[in-house]
This record gives structure tokens, C-alpha cells and sequence, in this order.
């Protein structure tokens, strides 16, 4: 972390509570490329921490590895106690129980209907639940976004606000104790993007979730950050609460706000 | 690109195509079995791909007949056309045809679908639901075209025969039994199960290629459309490659 940088790292939030999830000497590179270098993080119990950085930083291949879609080439990522790097398929299937991922795209599959959407991880074999149960989950995802009159419609007759908040109460089906959102915002308008932010909020505080989130819209970033990371060249170049960030002096942070 | 750089591309495709078909085995083989999702690949690989395949079975028993109907009366072995066009259709034409048919329809499919859900992230929301999807797409889809294509060779080869028999009647009168009669009498062990096994085989390599291209498209609209092109390509020439090994197997165990 640079000079400047620390000097915003005065305010961390939460930092006695339990950590949910430990990043430790992270490296990933494509190629030459090197995407995560020494890349450090800590989350703990019922914080939101913001990953921000430019586009092509490595903030989604960071969340990738820790949900297992990547691995890395070095380093530990340890979510609950444990090691992710070192789990089996069964083993990472169980840790996606407690860990859920809203894609940027949101993912949502084409061919099935908004109910099937949301049945399908609770359809898995791992999970041992009842018709009327499952029922009942898809219902309460549904009203949590206000969006139960579109369960019998395809993803494609969504907008994009619909589909993202669709998106989101799938994330949310399982009641996941941490949740990953790659870029919730992008690619919405700012009235449907608060809209967002604000869901996240809601449900974060209904079902105490910690969570990480990816994101270079500072309205986001202000409304939903307990702290804020700036990735930068594969390191964590800045940390520190919204305002400690908003009021740096420090150029390569000020970019992000101008 | 100078031919070494071809062929190390061509061995290195090959060596990925072998590793993802080895993947395919270690996962599809462990319970639990998708056995709904299957069901359902049959349904949309075999029940909707049977118009099309008895439609091009139909026209290919009739054309051929038409076709070899001059060449047997300039030899005076007219009577002999139910047997030619028979095994002409269950040995090659039928299981090649229906194949690149079904390679055309399905493995452009499988290839374009796998390839949009990869773009789209499908694929990595289908993971991190719990869900692999080695077991729930590959090799659901990958069982279905092993275990349809050959009872749609059979069907296509059925309705050939019966676009052979109107062939036969456009020209000259010959009753139904008397037509089947000299066709299946012509058949023998040896000309209908290595042409049946051989189309397991075929389904493997379409689904397979289908699968492969799709599960590692490139980025992109225009790598959607290269998987389902290149899936296509490559199933419909490794259809004539093991037909051709298939040939050479059966010649070598006597039962040309």
C-alpha cells in the first residue's frame, strides 16, 4: 500500500468481529498478464466490503476464486475456516450452500421460466426439501424484489432492472451467509440502479449477510460500503471507509469520484 | 500458417477433445444420475429429430432406387433392385447419412446452446448452484445422442426401404410383401450389426464435438456462431473417419 493510501486506512469498520473470509497472498495472472499479486483481504461477519477498480483490474476473477469458478496461482482463500484452494467438487458444492454469486450478466437461464430459475438450486441433490417447500421459498424471493406476478415468464420478457432484481432472489433462494456481487449496477439506469442498491441493503439486513462487492459506480459503493477496497495493479492500494476515500487527496483514488 | 504449426494445433485439439471426453467419464459415471435431464435430451434430440430424419430417409431410399434402377436394366438384373437398394441403405447410406444429418441438426445445437450459455455465464451460475455441469450438460446430452442416433438410423433405414419400394413402383409393379421379402432375404448378421454399432459411434462423436465447442467458446456472438460451425465440421468428418475404421474392422473380422 502506497503512502498516501495509508493514510486512509485510519477507519476500519468491524475490524474485532468474526472473519468470514481471509485472502491471503493471492496471485493469479493469464498468461504474462498478472491480474492478483500479493492481493490481501479479510471480511468479516455482516460487513459489506466494496472492491473497487478500473475495468480489466481483476475485481471478478478475485470473487471467481473465492467462490471456486477460478483458482489461483498462489496464495490461501479460507471462507468459514476453510481452505477453498484445497476443496473438492463436493466440498465446494456444500461451501455454495452458505455463499452466493450475483453475476454481472445475471446469468439467468434462458430456456426456464422465472420459477424454474429460482427452483433450480434448491432442486440440486444435496438439498432435501419438499414441493410445498420449495413452494414457499420461491414466493418469499420473489415478494422480497416485488416481482411475484413474473414467475411464469421467460427472462427474455424481462427488462434489465427486472432481470437483475430476478437475479438477485435467486442469489438469495438459499439464504447464503455471504454474497458476491459482480457489478450489480452496471449497465442500469441510475433511478433502477438505486433501486438495486437499496434491495441489497434490504436483504443484507433481513438475512445478515456479509457480502463483497464489485463496483465502480460511486453511488453504489457510498450507499452500500461498510469499507471500501481499491484494487490497483493486482494490490490492495487503498482501505478505508467511503468518506476516508472521499476525501483523499491521493490522485488515484480522486479519479474514481471525478 | 506453415504445416508444423498446423499439425501441433491439430495434436493439441485432439489432446483437449481427449481430456474433456476423460472428464466427461469420471464425472458422468459417479451417482447421482441426471436422469430427468436426460430424458428430456432424448425428447428434444431423438422425438424432434425424427421428421427431418424420416423426410431425408424417405427421399434417399426413393432417389437411389430411381438412380440405380437404368444401370440394373442395362444389365438385365432389374429384379435384383430390392436387394441392392436394401443393403446399399442398411450397410452405408442409411447410418452415414442419417449421421451427418443429425450432425447438421443436433450438433449445431448442442454447439450453439452450450456456447450462449458459456457467454452468457450459464455455465458458472450452473456451478456455483451446485450443480456440475460436466454431469447435467455434457453428459446428458452426450448419452442422449449416443443412445437416439442409432434408433433413428434404424427408423430413417426403415423408411428408406419404404421410399425404395414407391421407387421401385414408379416404373413396374411389385407388391409390399414381395419387395421386403427380397430385401431382408438379401440381409444378413453381418451387414446389420456392425452398421448399428458403428452408429453409436457416430452419436458419440457429434455429442461429443458438439459439447467441446460449445463448453469452450470464445467470448462473443461470432464464437456462439464458430462452435455451432465448427462443431458441425468437425462431427461430420469424424463420421467419415470411423465409418472408414468401422469398414477396415469388419473387413478384418470377415463380415464384408
Amino acid at each position: 500500500m502506497t503512502t498516501a493510501a495509508k493514510n486512509i486506512t485510519t477507519k476500519k469498520a468491524n475490524v474485532s468481529r468474526e472473519a468470514v473470509i481471509v485472502i491471503e497472498h493471492l496471485y493469479k495472472k493469464f498468461g504474462d498478464h498478472v491480474v492478483l499479486d500479493n492481493f490481501n483481504l479479510t471480511v468479516n461477519k455482516e460487513e459489506t466490503v466494496v472492491v473497487l477498480g478500473k475495468s480489466g483490474a481483476g475485481k471478478s476473477v478475485l470473487i471467481k476464486c473465492i467462490i471456486g469458478l477460478l483458482y489461483p496461482d498462489k496464495g490461501k482463500i479460507t471462507v468459514f475456516g476453510d481452505d477453498v484452494v484445497q476443496m473438492d467438487h463436493d466440498e465446494l458444492d456444500r461451501l455454495r450452500t452458505k455463499v452466493g454469486f450475483l453475476f454481472q450478466s445475471n446469468a439467468l437461464y434462458d430456456s426456464m421460466t422465472i420459477r424454474e430459475n429460482l427452483e433450480f438450486p434448491l432442486r440440486r441433490h444435496w438439498i432435501e426439501i419438499t414441493q410445498p417447500e420449495i413452494d414457499a421459498l420461491v414466493m418469499e424471493s420473489l415478494d422480497n424484489v416485488n416481482l411475484g406476478y413474473t414467475i411464469d415468464l421467460l427472462p427474455a420478457e424481462l427488462s434489465g432492472g427486472m432481470a437483475k432484481r430476478i437475479a438477485l432472489a435467486r442469489t438469495m433462494i438459499l439464504k447464503p451467509e455471504i454474497i458476491l456481487y459482480d457489478e450489480p449496477t452496471a449497465g442500469l439506469d441510475p433511478v433502477t440502479a438505486r433501486e438495486i442498491d437499496n434491495l441489497i441493503l434490504k436483504l443484507q439486513k433481513k438475512y445478515h449477510t456479509s457480502a463483497i462487492v464489485i463496483s465502480h459506480d460511486m453511488h453504489c459503493v457510498k450507499n452500500t460500503a461498510d469499507r471500501v477496497v481499491l484494487l490497483l495493479d493486482g494490490k490492495c492500494y487503498a482501505e478505508g471507509t467511503y468518506d476516508s476515500f472521499e476525501q483523499s487527496k491521493d490522485e488515484k483514488i480522486r479519479q474514481f469520484f471525478e | 500458417m506453415p504445416t508444423f504449426a498446423k499439425t501441433r494445433e491439430f495434436l493439441a485439439e485432439t489432446g483437449k477433445i481427449s481430456r474433456f471426453s476423460g472428464r466427461l467419464f469420471s464425472s458422468g459415471i459417479k451417482p447421482p444420475y441426471e436422469i430427468k435431464e436426460l430424458l428430456s435430451q432424448c425428447y428434444f434430440i431423438g422425438y424432434k429429430s425424427l421428421p427431418l430424419v424420416g423426410l431425408t430417409g424417405f427421399i434417399m431410399g426413393l432417389v437411389l432406387t430411381m438412380q440405380l434402377r437404368p444401370t440394373l436394366v442395362y444389365y438385365g438384373v432389374v429384379s435384383k433392385l430390392p436387394m441392392m437398394v436394401g443393403i446399399s441403405i442398411v450397410r452405408e447410406i442409411g447410418p452415414v447419412i442419417t449421421a451427418l444429418i443429425f450432425a447438421g441438426k443436433i450438433g449445431s445445437s448442442i454447439g450453439a446452446e452450450l456456447g450462449s450459455m458459456k457467454v452468457t455465464e450459464q455455465i458458472d451460475a450452473m456451478e456455483v448452484s451446485g450443480t456440475n455441469p460436466y454431469k447435467y450438460l455434457v453428459a446428458t446430452k452426450v448419452l442422449a445422442t449416443v443412445l437416439m442416433l442409432p434408433i433413428l438410423t434404424i427408423l430413417a433405414d426403415a423408411i428408406a426401404l419404404f421410399g425404395g419400394y414407391i421407387g421401385v413402383n414408379i416404373r413396374s409393379v411389385t407388391s409390399l410383401n414381395l419387395y421386403f421379402s427380397e430385401v431382408f432375404h438379401s440381409l444378413h448378421y453381418g451387414d446389420v450389426m456392425p452398421s448399428v454399432i458403428k452408429t453409436f459411434f457416430f452419436g458419440f462423436a457429434v455429442g461429443i464435438v458438439g459439447c467441446y465447442k460449445g463448453y469452450y467458446s470464445n467470448k462473443g456472438t461470432r464464437g456462439v456462431g464458430n462452435s455451432a460451425n465448427s462443431a458441425v465440421v468437425l462431427s461430420s468428418v469424424l463420421i467419415f473417419i470411423i465409418d472408414l475404421l468401422a469398414v477396415q474392422v469388419t473387413d478384418l473380422l470377415g463380415l464384408n
